[in-house]
Formats: structure tokens, sequence, C-alpha cells
């Protein structure tokens, strides 16, 4: 007997993937942005006009200052952590407070947060599997970007390969001892805390075996050696561990928990961290606009330009649909990787085609600088290949 | 042609630039925004900017399909830019007896409509001089010619752009008052440049996708070597394909019984594309390595970009090639 797709068959087909991820939803649950959250655009941008910090020092170390400087601002001002519970300083609202905060920063051309990744990965996971001792210690540091965060996840010979990472931490007493390097970690010289992923079960194989510690990066035998990066900027360190003493109380979410800790902390990345991305890329292509308009190339450019913000808006899309399912925590476990693999697409795209556009023409080193840097996009935090794998795995079950 | 080959030449070229212009070295004068004068020394001293030079004048009269050879070998090794120009432009010009214009040996620059440039052209031109430099070639928007730069009306500013070990500059003279030394054989110029750039690319593109094989066979991730993978044999494999597809295009224009400027222009903006995926594939398959300074894989990427630029960027072309198609249709 022929199946005879009927209406009903094919709205149940339909919704079978909505509903197992909420039950009763038809519709996929997205982030919406409330409109009750018009007071807080307003009072960000009547803040923003008064304090514009204008354009960010070239040099490297002088742009850092200058970014800590104006998180530390917008801390004071009641706009960091709008999201994080008020008995850790936070402004307990939603994510959706969040997203307005990064639209605002972008639609507005204000500097990015330095302390991103405490904020919108390290924050959140030390909230859902933190003692309160590391929250109360560790929280409050990351919003006034006082105590910045770094990730010491890869390796030399663990990169992609995250679970072969090497770097040792034997429980001695009531200190973990960390003897190992880390390599490409973002940031290092500028950081007080680095979130590790470390080998604490001599006989884990892999996955097990592996624990998150938070080491402070003043401790006697942490060696930062800064490597540049494409664009000659000393963006990430090695970093060497030699007898390094760490608290056993700085272990995040249980010894030997590692590997979930680490990849819950991945998923946070997902979420406001591409919509921080995103936000950022619609100020460039308004700027890329506004570049060929002047120069009278605008009319070539109209298709580019059209595929570029479609592009945009569903990137925006998705990140909502993922920002929606962290709030409500039904964010199915892969999915976030094509809100990364789509990033690395869209923001490739945007700055070869400005290249290519304005190639003849009204390039100056900006829009170079921003098309080198696009090549890691596809790169760190997972390679473009290992979305690719972990959508095979998780979301096919191949 | 004086019993000396191509080949012999390119393998002159390739062990000097091997000793003179290793990774460090090119990194080095990346980061100084200044080409190894040194290097830039070498090279005049082997007489690459007589290659095509004929032999009665003193020349190797080396022709069009050779100087590719050995333009592929610069490409390779990221040969600066400016030794390639006087290779495939100056020494021609001289050839042509152009009358006005300095020897080969003299110190010379070369430049293109600089970026910013009214296209009417008459502008500033971008190019790369030598220090203490007389004259340059300016290849305009419709006029090529010489242009004496000892004139206080010119004046060069580093502009190091993209690539910036090739010590770029932005020629400032005001063409109406400058002293043009002799006027060039434009649509020639052009399109011999764009031949040896491609010849250039399919060189860079080579190199790098041998590189990236080789890194590929050699790291290992997940208890294989990255080359073990379907997903990374698949990129090599396009970057491999990609590689062909570029040298076909030197053979096609390199063995041409006279220049055929729109195909030269369509090849170029299809080439130039070709390469810079095989650059950023090459990045892409060494990881973070590839996103390092000091590997110098950025190296590669940065050449492709500078080359699009020098032929005029890619929208231009392609507007310039899909304008050729619609003239030709209206006209049969
Ligand atoms: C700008 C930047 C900032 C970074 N910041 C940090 C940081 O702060 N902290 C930190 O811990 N790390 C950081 N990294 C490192 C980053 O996470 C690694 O570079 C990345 O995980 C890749 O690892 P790798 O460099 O060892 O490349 P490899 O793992 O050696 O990969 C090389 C190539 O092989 C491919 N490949 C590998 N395995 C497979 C497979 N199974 N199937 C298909 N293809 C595969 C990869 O996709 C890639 O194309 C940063 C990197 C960059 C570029």
């Amino acid at each position: 007997m022929g199946l005879v797709i009927t209406y009903e068959i094919l709205f149940e087909v339909m919704q079978a993937p909505f509903s197992r991820i909420v039950p009763g939803s038809v519709v996929p649950p997205t982030l919406r942005v409330e409109s009750e959250l018009d007071d807080l655009r307003l009072g960000l941008r009547q803040w923003f006009e008064k304090n514009d910090p204008g354009p960010q020092p070239l040099e490297y170390a002088a742009r850092m200052a200058a970014l800590t400087r104006w998180q530390r601002q917008l801390h004071r001002a009641g706009f960091i952590g709008l999201s994080w519970p008020t008995e850790f300083g936070g402004g307990g609202m939603g994510l959706s407070a969040e997203a307005v905060l990064c639209q605002e920063l972008a639609t507005t051309s204000m500097p990015q947060l330095i302390n991103r990744l405490a904020l919108y990965t390290w924050g959140p996971t030390i909230l859902s599997r933190g003692t309160q001792e590391q929250k109360s210690r560790f929280l409050p540091g990351m919003l006034d970007a006082g105590e910045i965060w770094c990730q010491g996840f890869s390796e030399p010979d663990a990169g992609s390969d995250l679970a072969a990472v090497r770097t040792r931490a034997q429980v001695s007493g009531d200190v973990l001892v960390v003897d190992g390097q880390k390599v490409w970690t973002s940031r290092a010289e500028l950081s007080k805390w680095n979130a590790m992923l470390v080998r604490t079960d001599p006989e884990g194989v892999r996955h097990s075996g592996l624990s998150v510690l938070i080491v402070d990066m003043g401790s006697p035998g942490v060696t930062v050696r800064p490597l540049l990066q494409m664009l000659g900027e000393p963006h990430f360190s090695e970093v060497f561990f030699d007898g390094v003493e760490v608290p056993l109380e700085n272990v995040l979410g249980g010894l030997g928990n590692g590997w979930d800790v680490a990849m819950e902390a991945m998923a946070y990345e997902r979420g406001l961290f591409v919509l921080e991305r995103t936000t950022g890329l619609r100020r460039r292509l308004a700027d890329l606009v506004d570049r060929l308009d002047a120069l009278g190339k605008i009319e070539d450019a109209i298709e580019s330009l059209g595929v570029l913000e479609s592009k945009l808006d569903l990137l925006d899309a998705q990140v909502f649909r993922t920002l929606g399912h962290q709030e409500n925590g039904t964010l199915v476990p892969g999915s976030s990787s094509v809100d990364k693999l789509f990033l690395a697409d869209v923001y490739q795209d945007i700055f070869a085609t400005a290249f290519d556009h304005l190639s003849d023409e009204g390039l100056d080193d900006g829009w170079i600088n921003d098309l080198l840097e696009s090549r890691s996009v596809s790169i760190y935090s997972g390679t473009s290949e290992i979305q690719r794998n972990v959508i095979a795995r998780l979301l096919l079950g191949l | 042609m004086n019993g000396i080959t191509a080949i012999e030449v390119a393998s002159t070229l390739d062990h000097l630039l091997a000793d003179h212009a290793s990774i460090d070295r090119l990194l080095h004068a990346a980061a100084s925004e200044a080409p190894d004068s040194t290097l830039l020394t070498a090279l005049d001293e082997i007489g690459l900017a007589e290659l095509a030079v004929p032999e009665e004048m003193g020349g190797l009269g080396l022709d069009l399909d050779q100087l590719c050879v050995v333009g592929w070998v610069g490409g390779r090794r990221l040969m600066p830019t400016l030794s390639r120009l006087k290779m495939s432009l100056v020494g021609p010009l001289v050839m042509g007896g152009l009358p006005g214009a300095p020897s080969t040996s003299a110190r010379w620059g070369c430049g293109f409509p600089a970026i910013g440039s009214p296209p009417a052209g008459g502008g500033p031109a971008e190019g790369w001089v030598e220090e203490g430099a007389r004259v340059a070639l300016v290849v305009g928007e419709s006029a090529s010619r010489v242009v004496d730069l000892g004139r206080p009306d010119s004046v060069v500013e580093p502009s190091p752009g993209v690539d910036p070990g090739q010590g770029r500059g932005r020629l400032r003279f005001d063409p109406d008052a400058a002293t043009v030394l002799a006027r060039a054989d434009h649509a020639r110029i052009v399109d011999r440049s764009r031949v040896l750039v491609i010849a250039e690319l399919s060189g860079i593109a080579d190199r790098v996708m041998e590189v990236s094989v080789d890194y590929a066979r050699q790291r290992s991730q997940f208890g294989r070597p990255l080359a073990g993978f379907q997903a990374v044999q698949h990129k090599l494999a396009d970057m491999r394909a990609g590689c062909e597809l570029i040298r076909s295009a030197v053979s096609r224009l390199a063995w041409l019984e006279e220049p055929r400027p729109e195909l030269t222009a369509s090849l170029s903006a299809a080439t130039v594309s070709v390469a810079r995926q095989v650059a950023e594939d090459a990045i892409q398959v060494h990881g973070g390595m590839g996103f390092a300074w000091e590997y110098g894989i950025h190296l590669y990427y940065r050449r492709c970009l500078a080359l699009q630029q020098q032929l005029g960027g890619t929208a231009s072309l392609r507007r310039f090639v899909g304008r050729s198609i619609i003239a030709r249709r209206k006209t049969q």
C-alpha cells in the first residue's frame, strides 16, 4: 500500500522536530526582544552619545588598555552582565537584554567588550556549574574587566583533537600541580584567569580524566611567550606551566568532568558571542555601503550587497533561535555548530566582497586587516571542518 | 640565445631566491615594510631585466613562454614584485628601442593607476620603486609612459598595502607637468604584464599547495595524519585542481601567436580568484599555524591579493570582460 501523504501527516512531520525540542510548540522558540526593552535601548543610546570614546588607538597595547577602560565605564553605568543574577553584580534580566546591548554597541560603532570570553562563555559556565564560592569569587571581576579571562584549551598536539590534551594536573594535598604547554591562547598576557582543560587522571583515556581548572596567570611557574598572528599583532601566546600550584577549589564542575564542562562552555560561546560578531558585521556592511556610495561605485555592487544583507539576516535568525533555546534550556547538542559554520561563511564573504569592490580604489588598511582577520573565523573555537563533523555526528547521527 | 636556456635561468633564480628570500627574510621584509635591498641587487646582477631584451641588444632574447617559466619560479619563491616588473615590462620596453628610455641597469620604478585616483587617469600612481630610482614606467588607464622621477613635482610616499614587504609607494606627479621621457606601447604592456601575473599566480598556488600537502601529511590529529581525513583530502584536491587550471591559463596565453587582450583579461580575472581560493584553503589546512605570522602562509595570500590589485581589481576586470562579450554579440 502506497503511503498517502495527507495534510495531517505533513503537519505532523513538520512539527516533529520542533515538538521534540519544546513539547507542544509549533513554532520553534526564538529569542524575542520585547518592547519592554525599549527603555534599555534608549538608555544605552543616550549614554553612548555622552560617553563615546571615539576611535580606538591603533597600537595593540594601547588599544587593549583603552578597551579595558571602556568596559569598566560601561559596567559603572550598569550595562554589563545584564542577564546575570543581581547577587553577583548582574542586572537580573533575560538574555534578550544582552542582545539589545550587543545590537546597540554595534549600531552606534562603539568598541567591543574586551572581557567577552568571560562575559559570554565562562561567566555562564560558572553560573551553571560553579560552587557558590566560585560564583562570588570570579563573577564580579569579569564584569568590570578588573580580571580578564583567557581560555587554555589548544596544545601543540591537541588542536582540533581537543581530547588529546596532555597538560597534566596532579593532586597533591589541597593543590593541583600543573605541568605542560598550551598554545594560541588569546590575550594570555593580559589575563588574570585562564580556564584550562587539563588531564587530572593520568590513566584517563581521551575524554575521561580531564578537568577544567581556573588558573591564576600570576602564579609562579607560568611563562607567557606571545606569538604574532597574521597581522603581526601579539594577539595570542604560547603558555608554559612548570610545577604551577592551583588550589583544588579552582576545579570547575568537579574533577574528571572536564570534557562536559568544556563542551558546555563551547555551547555558550555560540550564542551571545556570535551575536556580537554578527552585529559588528552589520556595521561594517553599512560602512561598505557608505564607502562605495562615496566612490560612486554603488551601482555595480547592488547585487553583492543584497546577498550579504540577506545572509546577515539569516545568521541573525539562526543566532536568535539558538539564544531562545539557551534561555529555555532546550539547546540540542550540536545545533550551535550551524551558527559557527555560517558565521565563518558570512564573515569571510563580507570582507572578500569588500576587497573585490574596493580594490580598484578606496581600499584602506582597515578593510585589508578585516579581510586577513576573517580567515581566522573558520579556524578558532573549532574549525569549519570540525563543525561539519559535529553536525554529521550529532544532528545526523552518522 | 647565447646558449642559455630559460630552464637554466629559472634554476639560477630558484637557487638565488632560496638563499636570499627564505620565509624568515620575507617576513622580515614584510615587518619592516621594505624589500631586502641586497636581494634586489642580486636579482639585477643575474640579469633578470635583460632576459627579454633581444640578443642583438645585449639581452637573452627570451620569448613570452620562457619568461613565464621564470615568472612561475619567481611566484613560488615570492620574488619581489619590482624585479618581476623589470623583467617583464621594463626590459622589453627598452628592447623596443624606446627613444629616451634609460638602460635597464638604471634604478627603476613601475607604477599602476593608484587606488583612489580619478578613473580618467592622470592622477597618482601606485608602484614599486627602487631606492634612488630616477625613472618609472607608469602604466596608466589608457597610456603608458616613462617618467622622470628626479623632478620635484614627483614624490614617492610609502603605501605598503596588503603585501608590505614589497616597498610599494605612491608616486605623485602632475601628468601635465612631469617630464615624460617616452611613451610606450600601452596595449602590449598591459597584456604582457597580465600574462606574467598569471604565471606568477601559478607559481604561488603550486607552492602553497605543496606546502599544505606536506603539512597535512606530517601533522597528526585524532591519531592519524590530517591527510587521512577525507574532508582535508577534498580541500587539497580542490587546491590541486585550481593549480592545474591556472597552469592551463598560462599555457594558453604564453603560446598565442598574437596578443588577445580580451582573453588575457578574462583569464586574469578567473585565475586570480582561483589562486586566492588556493591560498585561503592553505591557511585553513594549516589551522592555527596558518593564521600565525611566523609560519608565513599569509605571505602567499597577501601576494595573491596584491596581484589582484595590480591587475586592476577583479570587479573592473569582470566588467571589462562582461562588456566585451556584450559588444561581441552586438556586432555579430
Ligand atoms: C585567532 C585565533 C585565536 C585562538 N584563540 C585560542 C584560545 O584563546 N584558546 C585556545 O585554546 N585556542 C585558541 N585558538 C586555537 C584554535 O582553537 C585551534 O587553532 C583550532 O582548534 C585548530 O587546531 P589546530 O590549529 O591545531 O589545527 P589542526 O587541528 O591541526 O587542523 C588543521 C586542519 O586540519 C583539519 N582537521 C583536523 N582534524 C580533522 C578531522 N577530523 N576532519 C576533518 N578535518 C580535520 C582542520 O579543520 C584544519 O583545517 C585560536 C586560534 C586562532 C586562529
